[in-house]
């Protein structure tokens, strides 16, 4: 442990009363649109049907206090960090406390449209395996909110997964009093992981990525030639995101478009983010309403998009995706690569081809390879018990084992 | 195949109606948008917020639904129902005494409004110092899925329309032959009309006007300036066309948010008549309000909200991905007579004369000083008066 150099204030959220009846008020005001005949299968975007019966539970049935005393079950803790340009950041993060003496400490970070919620079925099976039952090791838990998410706070202007992972090393440094640290992530913070262990690869010991942002410099001479089992995938790939990029192409060139619609409805922001747990989530798609609510009760989707309402970070969850292509941190210079030993383990998603092993290697140090048999892009809320497992194998199998 | 005898139409919205928007406009919570530095573009992340606060103190306080209604109504509107689908549209009949026909398309996110102020220009340019023998008969529809047109069940595209605009015309109206024109969908709308409903091909449409680059050869740019061009529309696609891939793809999620929020949906499209205008002023300064009042913005916007048809309208750009895109089969082009008109700030610009000749039989190509995306609206009389030469044009014989 070195010297903690910046205090954490404890935290607890506490919604008002009267931000509460404000989201039911416009939640009865809401007016829904029309919906193209055949949509059943999502195939326009979020299902009308779905809309109806989520938005009918949100306003009569949602117990927001009773969600809020779960995410109020471990500490959690508010620390204020001032970056290079001076702009202080209020970071929010659940901070438990591993058994045993010598815990590994785990920094794991969602994505969009996700919020640190997307590991509370997980926090305790990893602080305390043996409360489970589990062998080690036994993990201290860092869930931090990310910057413009949840409970941290909003940036003046969009910051990218680069800037974010120098937050989270002084985080995990200067706040917790770590020298060395793991890290775990999906989504969006796959890429603030990745960074990390560009950027502080000494104190990183090891990370495990539910997906692997990095692209490699093709042209360098250290690259091989592209095979055709790779060039099939990225084929596959880029073909399915032309179908569902619109969300990022908005996002990433005029957030401010979508904003004022998903500031002022909550239906709207339902409906904006509802569509990604569809697409992304191992949903059973043959009857698609009850493979949805099914996968994504009510009550956990409705708790992730009552975060970004009553934190009001739609806006700025969204403009991660202006600001992290404007810093280019997704693109490896020519012969750079993550040294760190990482275990990949990808979640299966119903239309995508299972990635090259041969593509992750020229980016990243893979130590561990897994392809999952069920459980989607938000694997830690679909599958919180086989995920909790899988971490845990991971760094044990990678011979972290010890905090120190 | 059915259609049915056009029934007058007056807009006639409800007070409840009304009332429930502007409540919402009201207690909007305004919020935080990214910094921008001092000098630098507000518009650069989307909607301005100043802009967006001003326009909404406006939209309570001062803007007066009722007198755009009067204005909307100062002109004939009819539905007829063609295969069960309704359709709005103004006709006005033209002065003199063997007026042409012809019929204009607005586009997304337009409407019908886009076309009121040249309307009388049109139709009775004696009024206006012209030739009363120059007028035409004006019709000018609400497409499908927008304003006061019926919803479709699913999304139509440009193609599906143009068919039901040349039975709208010949059927409906009579008028066995018609030139057409549009912006936006509209040239879309109009470019189908000239390829698929010529009289060659058992059609009435005879000429085409065409202020936008809708229905595309199957050509490659070969010279340099086309080359250029390309390079150009492909950047321009890259930082602008995120709305169309969205819309194109995934209309449904985009709509709740925007069906919900009466300033949601005013961000999503006053943005768009922010990017695609010609805002220069005479001072030297850009702003929106140089292309148009807050009174024209609003009245524009209300005809969606009113009609509840944001939704709807976005169905169109999924209905062109289904219908298979805008392309002209290959070694084919339009062969009517075309007219060009190439305002100097459309977003979407024509690639040179050339490569545009290759996909129209080009009898008029008009460049303009001033004017942008939405030009009727922008610059009416010079809009109305390049329309009405090649009308002329036309009539002459001219090929």
């Amino acid at each position: 442990m070195t010297d903690r150099l910046i205090p954490a204030d404890p935290f607890t959220i506490a919604v008002s009363d009267s931000e509460i009846d404000d989201l039911k008020r416009r939640l009865a005001a809401t007016r829904l649109p029309n919906e193209p005949l055949g949509n059943e299968h999502w195939d326009y975007g979020t299902n009308l049907s779905y809309m109806e019966k989520l938005l009918a539970y949100w306003r009569d049935e949602f117990d927001w206090r009773a969600q809020e005393k779960s995410l109020n079950r471990f500490p959690q803790y508010r620390a204020t960090l001032k970056d290079e340009d001076g702009e202080e950041h209020t970071i929010h993060f659940i901070y438990e406390r591993g058994s045993g003496d010598n815990p590994v400490p785990l920094i794991m970070t969602h994505g969009w449209p996700s919020t640190f919620r997307e590991f509370l079925d997980v926090v305790d099976p990893l602080a305390h395996p043996e409360k489970y039952g589990r062998e080690g090791p036994a993990f201290d838990v860092i869930v931090p909110s990310l910057v413009g998410y949840g409970f941290s706070s909003i940036p003046r202007k969009p910051i990218g997964p680069a800037r974010i992972a120098d937050l989270w090393h002084r985080l995990m440094t200067e706040v917790l009093g770590y020298e060395r640290y793991a890290a775990e992530a999906g989504d969006w913070g796959s890429f603030v992981t990745s960074r990390l262990a560009l950027q502080h690869a000494d104190s990183v010991t090891g990370i495990h990525l539910t997906m692997l942002p990095l692209r490699p410099s093709l042209k360098h001479e250290s690259q091989p030639p592209v095979s055709e089992e790779e060039a099939h995938w990225i084929a596959t790939m880029q073909k399915w995101w032309r179908q569902e990029e619109g969300y990022r192409s908005i996002q990433s060139t005029k957030p401010m478009a979508l904003a004022f619609g998903v500031m002022d409805s909550p239906a709207g922001l339902a409906g904006w983010l509802a569509d990604k747990y569809y697409r992304l989530g191992d949903t059973d798609k043959t009857d698609t309403m009850k493979g949805m609510i099914q996968r994504f009760p009510f009550d956990v989707i409705l708790t992730q998009f009552s975060i970004y309402w009553f934190t009001g970070t739609i806006n700025s969850a969204n403009t991660l995706y202006k600001a992290g292509p404007a810093e280019g941190s997704a693109l490896l210079r020519p012969g750079e690569k993550v040294t760190v030993p990482t275990a990949y383990s990808e979640y299966p998603i119903d239309v995508l081809p299972e990635t090259p092993r041969s593509w992750a290697e020229r980016s990243y140090n893979i130590a561990r390879w897994r392809m999952m048999d069920r459980g989607g892009h938000f694997a830690a809320m679909e599958e919180p018990e086989l995920f909790a497992d899988d971490v845990r194998d991971a760094f044990r199998e990678m011979g972290i084992t010890q905090g120190r | 195949m059915t259609a049915t005898t056009p029934t007058p139409f007056t807009i006639a919205v409800p007070q409840g109606k009304l009332d429930a928007i502007l409540a919402k406009v009201r207690a909007y919570e305004w919020h935080d948008m990214p910094e921008i530095a001092p000098g630098g573009n507000r518009w650069a992340y989307g909607a301005d917020m100043d802009y967006m606060k001003e326009l909404c103190a406006y939209w309570v306080e001062k803007f007066d639904w009722r007198a755009a209604e009067k204005k909307l109504n100062a002109f004939p509107q009819f539905h007829a129902e063609l295969d069960g689908l309704k359709i709005h549209f103004i006709h006005v009949k033209g002065s003199g005494t063997k007026p042409e026909n012809l019929i204009l398309t607005h586009g997304w996110p337009g409407s019908v409004f886009e076309f009121y102020d040249v309307i009388d220009r049109l139709a009775h340019p004696e009024k206006f110092g012209g030739n009363v023998e120059d007028g035409v008969n004006v019709v000018i529809p609400s497409l499908p899925g927008y304003a006061f047109s019926g919803k479709p069940k699913t999304p139509l595209g440009p193609k599906a329309t143009a068919a039901l605009w040349d039975r709208l015309m010949r059927e409906v109206l009579g008028y066995d032959t018609y030139i057409a024109q549009g912006g936006d969908w509209g040239s879309v709308v109009s470019g189908w009309l000239a390829y698929n409903h010529s009289p060659a091909k058992g059609g009435g449409c005879k000429a085409v006007h065409l202020n936008m680059w809708g229905v595309r050869p199957s050509v490659l740019p070969e010279t340099d300036a086309e080359k250029q061009w390309a390079a150009g529309a492909a950047m321009v696609v890259e930082l602008e066309s995120a709305y169309l891939r969205l819309q194109m793809t995934k209309p449904q999620t985009l709509s709740y948010g925007m069906m919900d929020s009466p300033v949601g949906a005013a961000a999503w499209i006053i943005e768009k008549f922010h990017g695609w205008s010609d805002r220069r002023g005479a001072d030297g300064h850009e702003h929106i309000e140089n292309a148009f009042t807050k009174d024209q913005l609003l009245t524009n916007l209300m005809i969606y909200l009113v009609t509840d048809t944001f939704g709807t309208a976005t169905w169109f750009y999924r209905g062109m991905m289904e219908e298979g895109g805008t392309n002209m089969a290959p070694d084919t082009k339009v062969e009517v007579p075309t007219g060009i008109a190439n305002f100097p700030k459309e977003f979407l610009t024509f690639p040179p004369r050339s490569m545009v000749e290759k996909g129209y039989n080009i009898i008029r190509w008009s460049d303009f000083e001033k004017g942008g995306h939405f030009a009727a609206l922008e610059t009416g009389e010079v809009f109305a008066n390049d329309v009405l030469a090649f009308v002329s044009q036309v009539k002459g014989g001219a090929a």
